[in-house]
């Protein structure tokens, strides 16, 4: 069996960082949206 | 692009490759696909083409629309039933190019049958190629993932799937924003926002099935040792061929509880506009035409809010359940359901907004936990080599609850609107006609056990083979 080493290498720190923030931009954009038209429920 | 760089040898992972890199391609695939959720965008401008401000002669009706949608999520199901043994076979890069070819091509085809205004265009475009391409990018990554997390297969599964939850979110919003801008006095702005979305959306996957690795043939995360066969939380580490699981009782008790949750979930989710506004009419007044627009927009914001919890509860319950054990996962489903549903009439009827809120919350929370923990329960039973396959052909239950569920709500409300129940009271034989399907799903879930030995690949030289093939 490869055992993968518990640290991870520092060159994946980039592609980590690019495609976790290409997810996670539109999801967060998104989320607010939603959440400003939800916050008139409760006025 | 060169098929071979799409070929599974191809996208195997070198040494040092990061897992935590699967997941956003996943999301890629999952976001985009989500946009399916955040169709009905489309339905009131799609129903004015010709007429602009309002419908007009040879415009379409809403009802007809409303089958693109409905197609859409029958060809997802045949998609992922016929398609997971080649998912499984080419590995997640060639099926995950494939699904954005399908899906952006369905926009790009919806987008052209609106201009023309040829709506069995748009049907065989979003319904049938863009469904092909949800089908297919719903299974694609979910192996895959599973196996680069065999330490948390839920969390794993339930972060791509919260995507498929989350991509409304960014589908309705862009949707609107694209239509506004391309719309002008005489010229409806959907036909542009299709082609431009299409485009949008086969860059994104592109990007996930450029990101996405298979790890190498024995591969395991640092420090996990594989469990041995837990036969009391009924976790395999043997594996089952596609054709003999589906011949299991396993299977298709599975596949009832997945369509239980799915048709009580969809059936409240249809509704919840229309429930929230008439149980609570203090609140959504009618009185006159700028009341209902405002009380349109205040129902909306609801929608939203259970969209988020649909997401969320994608992520939550299916990380949950690495701890909690899926049977016990979807037992708490099904108990909690059964309460919550049973009491939503009553809340309404106590006019208690925020209860009502919270219980329709924590519903739609456990809706999405029961599509995210599925191929994790199905990966403990049959084993991970063939669990996209599995999962695709389980999926059948989602298109046959995406027909029953809406039906089902639509039909028992007319009935009893027509025999004389006020519109605010016919919600509750509704919900508790669906608190007697989740009592269905817990027992059929309360019934899995662990398979029989008969069901097993033999270990040995070439059964990996075989089981793959």
């Amino acid at each position: 069996m490869i055992v993968a080493k518990a640290t991870q290498s520092s060159s994946n720190l980039v592609p980590l960082v690019l495609s976790w923030t290409l997810v996670g931009v539109p999801l967060v954009w998104g989320i607010s949206l939603t959440l400003i038209n939800a916050t008139k429920l409760f006025k | 692009m060169s098929d071979d760089f799409l070929d599974r040898s191809h996208s195997v992972a070198k040494p040092g490759f990061s897992r935590w890199l699967v997941p956003p391609a996943a999301l890629c695939i999952h976001l985009s696909i989500g946009q399916a959720y955040a169709f009905s965008v489309f339905s009131k401008p799609m129903s004015m083409l010709l007429g602009i401000t309002e419908p007009g002669p040879g415009d379409w009706k809403i009802s007809d629309i409303g089958w693109i949608f409905s197609l859409a999520i029958v060809f997802l199901g045949l998609a992922a039933a016929f398609g997971g043994k080649w998912v499984e076979r080419v590995g997640p890069r060639k099926s995950m190019f494939a699904a954005a070819l399908l899906f952006s091509g369905g926009l790009l085809i919806a987008g052209a049958g609106v201009a023309l205004h040829l709506l069995p265009l748009v049907f065989l475009g979003y319904g049938v190629v863009g469904g092909m391409g949800l089908g297919i990018g719903y299974i694609s990554p979910v192996s895959t993932l599973i196996k680069w997390f065999p330490d948390r297969p839920g969390l794993a599964t339930g972060t791509a799937i919260m995507g498929f939850g989350g991509g409304a979110l960014i589908g309705a919003p862009l949707a609107v924003a694209l239509m506004k801008h391309y719309a002008t006095p005489t010229v409806s702005g959907v036909a542009p926002t299709m082609l431009t979305m299409g485009i949008i959306y086969l860059a994104f996957m592109m990007i996930g099935a450029f990101i996405v690795r298979v790890p190498a043939e024995g591969w395991a995360p640092a420090g996990y040792v594989p469990a041995k066969s837990n036969a009391a939380k009924m976790i395999t580490t043997r594996n089952v061929l596609v054709a003999q699981a589906t011949t299991t009782p396993q299977f298709w008790l599975l596949w009832v509880v997945l369509f239980a949750n799915v048709t009580a979930g969809i059936g409240v989710l249809g509704q919840a506009s229309l429930m929230i506004q008439e149980m609570f009419p203090g609140k959504f007044p009618h009185a006159d035409p700028t009341q209902i627009k405002a009380s349109a927009a205040v129902a909306a914001g609801f929608v939203g809010l259970l969209s988020i919890f649909n997401m969320a509860g994608r992520i939550f319950w299916a990380s949950m359940s690495d701890f909690l054990g899926r049977k016990t996962t979807y037992a708490i489903f099904f108990a909690l359901g059964i309460a919550l549903y049973a009491s939503i009439p009553s809340l309404g009827k106590a006019g208690n907004l925020p209860l009502f809120i919270a219980c329709y919350a924590i519903i739609l929370s456990m809706y999405g936990g029961g599509f995210a923990t599925i191929p994790a329960y199905l990966k403990d039973l049959f084993g991970g080599l063939n669990v996209g396959a599995i999962h695709g052909r389980l999926l059948t239950a989602w298109s046959a609850a995406g027909v029953a569920g809406p039906v089902l709500v639509n039909y028992i409300r007319e009935y009893q609107i027509g025999h004389g129940v006020a519109k605010a009271d016919a919600y509750s034989v509704t919900m508790y006609i669906m608190a007697g399907l989740l009592v269905v799903g817990f027992v059929c879930n309360m019934l899995v056990k662990q398979l029989g030995e008969q069901n097993y690949v033999p270990t040995g030289t070439g059964s990996l083979q075989e089981a793959r093939s």
